[in-house]
């Protein structure tokens, strides 16, 4: 080969080499020069994580200021799902058998008092407040986790230690503790999960059930819990337990150990149905609720019922972030301080309740359902059927309201439950054994909140109504007397016989003798207002067939009051047009013919005087009610029953936006007619229906006012109803108090609800009906030390004991 | 008294005195690039290791340092000896180089998947990197001896002889030395003057043979993307190892891209401490360059890689003979091959293949080899009048 054939080829190959790296070149041009600012935003993008702080969320208190629901710092166990199913299944054998033995033992010792699972406050391996340690066992997987942290600031109004209880506690109860540390068995009619679905089981203070591995695989698999997240399988451990786990990690593979913050209801099961309870966000609310302020993460907590719903927006905080530079494997390497936002707590919400009074009326109702439990006598023996087993008392509900203005001061609700059970998840088996549907003979709904959602026949309390709307139709006279004998006749030739319903009768067809309107109220004649409805109905053609109806609505009857809270029922105003409507839908639907239909359907004198006295059709809350006898009391002014007070900054009483009482529509409720009726109340608990029920009562200061009501459905128990008001607005008084009871299926009015409503009202009166003076009574804060009636830290009674204390005599008379 | 003659000083050597003296022919040039690309490359292993807060790690900057020593020492001593004298040594170096690539395959080490290593203690090395310049010197050996009259049966030859060592490593498998080695072999035909119908028939021939290789079995799905993945940039990607390695890519772009023209800085590169691109102190070393010290460190650089290719190719226009100049397209080949391969595929427009950049990426082997190269070209150049 010549050598000029060699140095051409070399001239090539060097050019080859030249090109070569004139490529290298251009195409580095290409990445600095010209597409720098791409890759430079991708460089800033692609390494920082950020980190969510999850803000706390706002406290619920008392109108005095009492802290009911606060966060709290506790140990949970966690199990990562996917990391778990990663396993094969003799690991995830092994792994779930090593940890419900960890598991039970932990909560035998800290049943046994042997390790402490509350509070753990600041101390343990990771002392800085508010920081999450998470432990996990070693993993090569590149996971990208967003750990949430919660920052809990220190209150300054440490609420324990607080309330120091009188040795003349009505409950004899000692220093409640705070679930889930209690080891106590709750009181009767609080609902504590699958053990004890409707609150009555008398629980004593057993071992612990063991946690079996079935239980803890159906929790991990439990579709409520999110997959991205650690699936919490047990909360509120000790401190020995987080050690064990966190020490041994190859035996605890997938377990995580965190120190994390969670919701606490400090007074128990105590207005359980006004506060609710949270639970992770589902998709649904995710969509409904998501906003830019305050941004959701999956599975963040929100408010799921009660006052952590209905002030969902109020009461969450806005999450902070920390931003980290990471590395390739997402680990941080520094922070970025200028884009560090601190979390801001949720506000904190004063409810108008006053857990004092909240405190008796619950211990009241359960006592009073205990009691009346098993019970025969009259009211009490009409199951059709089956041989009596007496009383059996399907739940019962009593609020009270300010008649001033409207506000709740107490909302109860028989039978009920923890909302602490909802802390940290509440297990499939708990839930469905209090709430689900074909669980309901056992567990009696003590989730649903009777007050406002229960729709009960009124009996003679609705009297009031059917009076009003008597007067405004001028179909009644306050002074005429109507000589009362026992029975109403619609038919003056009704036979005694007769199939066809043409007569009623008063309560055991009791003849009251000439009675005004003041005395059929004191006295609950029936066939005073049996005349009244019969009238109203053969004047139907002169003011109008539901004259009488509109006049009731004008109280805001058959219609939600507005109050804050999800789910609240209309109640039921039957008018001739609606009852054929409804015998059309139902009958109709049964399949009877339309003759029957038609029947069934055709508003008659009897249907008018039913109505009148509170049955038949009639459906009222026990809130309609309170705020009725409310309107009553006030002289006309229809509030909008309100449960919130003021919203204030975060453990400060700052920036406080106090919510307006706001009225919703008023009564022409004239002198002449109030002043009657207002009297006849006031006589039921001295000579009336309920002047058994209140022998003894001071009522010098604050005398009481009510009606007793006693609402008769075939076929079941009579249910036990009082309304009532004090004290009588008559001789410059102003009532501060109306109050609605009802006994689903207790027996009669003043057997029941008006023992219940004395055992609030007379303590209520021995303050001279100032809630103010009532409710302040073991307010720390302000240094007041507790009175006998004082609610304790857990919200905890004992029947058995409160009844012992409190034995009112029951009216022997009839409704 | 008698005086003490004292003695002439004599000459120690008589360099000054022989203009044809191979020390007068030194590449004052080769050199001082050299020396400034060690220090550098030094420097960018540091930068790669050292972490991002103190106490910085120095095992790595220490053990390259160490390295680069070696590697000039070694090729001091190459340079030395005539590369004649190699070139007689050839055949047992190619079979030594052949005998060690057989025996990494029985007894090497594995590391990600590619058997290529002998554990030393301290030191592994790596005989396919040898292997590169145990083909040129075999291949010189017997090209040389035709004189550039190569028949269909001396190419047959030829190819056999750099198809073996080429043949060893494939089944590591090392496919970024092969690929080396396959472009020094087809540069080394050229050189030797195998006619041009037969090379455009072998480029032929090379690409059956890829397409074949990629298509068969031979190859892990790993491997296939890591070659393929540059082609779809902006695609989706369906296995987990083509995300990986469309990662790797993005991440290697975005560190040189973001450097800009002056970078950001030496030991300041968020990419690189953050360890964002994998094998940043070996493969993908040019991403910290790139990165730290943008288009004026990376051009500068580049250039350097130029003057050291230019030297190389002068020296072989200038070498004595054939056997010099043929040492020199070898070497050059593997040079341009691997640094292009290398800075290309952190760039994005080569496969991505395990392929050291020379005197940068940390390593012994790959290290000390590109010295002993250097040393054979600064011998060719000193021994060119002589």
């Amino acid at each position: 080969m010549s050598s000029s054939n060699l140095r051409a080829r070399q001239t090539v190959l060097g050019i080859v080499a030249l090109s070569l790296f004139a490529a290298l070149f251009t195409r580095l041009w290409y990445l600095q020069v010209l597409t720098t600012d791409e890759y430079e935003v991708a460089a800033e993008a692609v390494r920082t994580e950020e980190v969510i702080l999850e803000a706390p969320r706002g406290r619920i208190l008392d109108r005095q200021g009492k802290v009911l629901v606060e966060n709290v710092r506790t140990i949970q166990v966690a199990v990562d799902w996917q990391d778990f199913t990663d396993l094969s299944a003799p690991e995830q054998g092994e792994l779930l058998r090593h940890l419900s033995r960890e598991i039970t033992l932990d909560e035998q010792l800290r049943h046994q008092g042997l390790r402490l699972g509350c509070d753990p406050g600041g101390g343990g391996p990771d002392a800085e407040a508010g920081e999450a340690t998470t432990t996990t066992a070693p993993d090569d997987n590149e996971t990208t986790t967003t750990t949430t942290t919660t920052t809990v600031p220190v209150d300054p109004n440490d609420p324990n230690g607080a309330n120091a209880l009188d040795e003349t506690a009505p409950g004899g109860v000692q220093q409640g503790t705070d679930s889930p540390c209690d080891n106590r068995p709750p009181p009767a009619g609080v609902a504590t999960g699958a053990r004890n679905p409707d609150g009555e089981q008398d629980v004593e203070a057993e071992p612990p059930a063991p946690v079996t591995e079935a239980i803890l695989r159906e929790r991990i698999d439990d579709p409520r819990f999110s997959k991205f997240k650690p699936v919490p399988v047990a909360t509120g451990v000790s401190e020995d337990l987080e050690a064990r786990i966190t020490e041994n990690p190859e035996r605890f593979t997938t377990v995580t150990v965190e120190r994390t913050t969670v919701r606490k209801y400090n007074y128990g099961a105590l207005a359980a149905h006004v506060l609710g309870y949270v639970g992770s966000i589902t998709e649904d609310e995710l969509e409904e609720y998501q906003n830019p302020d305050k941004p959701y993460e999956n599975d963040d907590e929100i408010g799921k019922a009660g006052i952590e719903r209905g002030m969902e927006e109020e009461l969450r905080g806005t999450p902070g972030r920390r931003v980290y530079e990471v590395d390739a494997r997402n680990r941080p390497i520094r922070e970025i301080e200028s884009d560090y936002r601190a979390p801001v707590p949720g506000r904190d919400v004063y409810l108008t309740i006053d857990i004092n009074m909240q405190y008796l009326t619950e211990m009241g109702l359960a006592d009073v359902v205990s009691q009346r439990t098993g019970r025969v006598e009259a009211g009490c023996v009409e199951v059709e059927g089956e041989e009596s087993e007496g009383c059996q008392p399907q739940g019962a509900a009593s609020v009270a309201i300010d008649p001033r203005n409207g506000q709740v001061l107490t909302m109860a609700s028989y039978p009920t439950y923890d909302p602490n059970l909802f802390v940290g998840g509440i297990s499939t088996r708990d839930y469905e054994a209090i709430a689900a549907d074909r669980n309901k003979d056992q567990h009696n709904n003590p989730l649903l909140n009777r007050v406002i959602r229960g729709e009960f026949a009124p009996g003679s309390t609705f009297k009031l109504f059917s009076a009003f709307a008597g007067l405004a139709n001028g179909l009644i006279n306050p002074g005429d007397y109507y000589n009362d004998t026992g029975v109403y006749l619609y038919d003056p030739n009704c036979p005694s016989t007769s199939t066809v319903r043409c007569s009623a009768q008063n309560a055991g067809a009791k003849p009251n003798g000439p009675v005004n309107l003041t005395d059929a109220l004191r006295v609950s004649s029936d066939t005073y207002f049996y005349k009244l409805g019969h009238e109203s109905w053969r004047d139907a053609d002169r003011i109008g067939e539901d004259a009488m109806q509109v006049q009731m609505e004008t109280w805001g009857l058959g219609a939600p009051t507005g109050i804050d809270l999800p789910g609240e029922a209309p109640g039921r105003i039957p008018t001739p047009e609606w009852l054929m409507e409804f015998s059309r839908d139902v009958n109709g639907r049964a399949g009877m013919s339309e003759d029957e239909i038609i029947d069934r359907g055709t508003w008659r004198p009897g249907t008018s005087g039913n109505t009148m006295v509170g049955q038949g059709d009639v459906l009222v809350t026990p809130l309609q009610l309170a705020l009725g006898y409310a309107t009553l009391a006030n002289g006309g002014t229809i509030w909008k029953p309100q449960l919130v007070l003021q919203v204030t900054d975060y453990a400060a009483r700052t920036n406080a936006v106090v919510i307006p009482a706001e009225q919703t529509g008023q009564v022409d409720l004239r002198p002449e007619w109030r002043d009657p009726m207002i009297e006849g109340f006031d006589q039921v608990t001295k000579s009336g229906t309920a002047s058994t029920g209140f022998q003894g009562v001071d009522q010098s200061v604050c005398p009481v006012a009510g009606k007793t009501g006693t609402a008769q459905v075939t076929g079941k128990n009579d249910s036990s109803l009082f309304a009532a008001f004090a004290p009588t607005p008559t001789e410059g008084r102003t009532s501060t108090i109306a109050m609605a009871t009802v006994f689903d299926q207790a027996g009669f009015g003043a057997a029941a609800a008006v023992p219940l409503t004395r055992r609030v009202l007379e303590p209520f009166a021995s303050y001279g009906c100032d809630i103010a003076a009532f409710g302040e009574k073991g307010n720390q804060e302000l240094g007041i030390r507790a009175s006998a009636y004082t609610a304790p830290l857990g919200g905890w009674f004992d029947v058995t004991l409160a009844d012992r204390r409190f034995v009112p005599p029951v009216a022997e008379s009839s409704d | 008294m008698a005086t003490v003659p004292v003695p002439r000083r004599r000459p120690l050597t008589s360099m000054r005195h022989d203009p044809s003296a191979v020390w007068h022919h030194v590449d004052i040039t080769l050199i001082g690039a050299l020396l400034a690309l060690a220090g550098f490359g030094v420097l960018m292993v540091y930068s790669a290791t050292r972490g991002f807060e103190a106490p910085y790690d120095t095992s790595y900057l220490t053990r390259q340092s160490f390295f680069m020593v070696i590697g000039i020492l070694v090729a001091g001593v190459v340079a030395m000896v005539d590369y004649h004298k190699i070139l007689d040594a050839a055949p047992v170096i190619y079979g030594s180089t052949i005998f060690l690539l057989i025996a990494v395959r029985l007894v090497g080490d594995r590391r990600s998947g590619t058997q290529g290593w002998f554990d030393l203690g301290p030191f592994q090395l790596q005989p396919s990197e040898f292997a590169k310049l145990a083909l040129i010197l075999g291949f010189t050996f017997f090209a040389t001896q035709f004189h550039g009259d190569i028949d269909l049966r001396r190419l047959a030859a030829l190819l056999g002889l750099s198809g073996l060592p080429i043949l060893l490593v494939l089944l590591q498998p090392d496919l970024g030395t092969a690929l080396v080695s396959v472009a020094v072999a087809f540069c080394l035909l050229v050189a030797a003057g195998v006619k041009g119908r037969y090379l455009i028939l072998l480029g032929v021939g090379a690409v059956a043979v890829s397409a074949l290789v990629l298509t068969s079995g031979m190859l892990d799905e790993y491997q296939k993307d890591r070659l393929t993945v540059f082609t779809t940039q902006e695609q989706e990607r369906t296995t987990e190892s083509a995300r990986d390695e469309a990662y790797n890519l993005e991440q290697s772009k975005i560190a040189i891209g973001s450097g800009g023209l002056r970078g950001k800085g030496l030991f300041n590169g968020p990419q690189t401490m953050s360890d964002r691109v994998p094998e940043q102190h070996t493969d993908f070393i040019f991403t910290v360059v790139g990165e730290e010290l943008g288009l004026l460190g990376a051009g500068a650089l580049l250039s350097v890689y130029g003057v050291i290719v230019w030297r190389i190719w002068r020296t072989a226009q200038l070498a004595r003979d054939d056997a010099g100049s043929m040492i020199c397209l070898g070497i050059l080949a593997m040079f341009v091959f691997q640094i292009f391969q290398n800075v290309g595929m952190t760039m994005g427009i080569m496969p991505i293949t395990g392929i050291p950049l020379p005197f940068l990426s940390y390593g012994g082997s790959s290290t000390i080899m590109a010295f002993i190269a250097m040393g054979l070209v600064a011998n060719v150049h000193m021994r060119r009048f002589r």
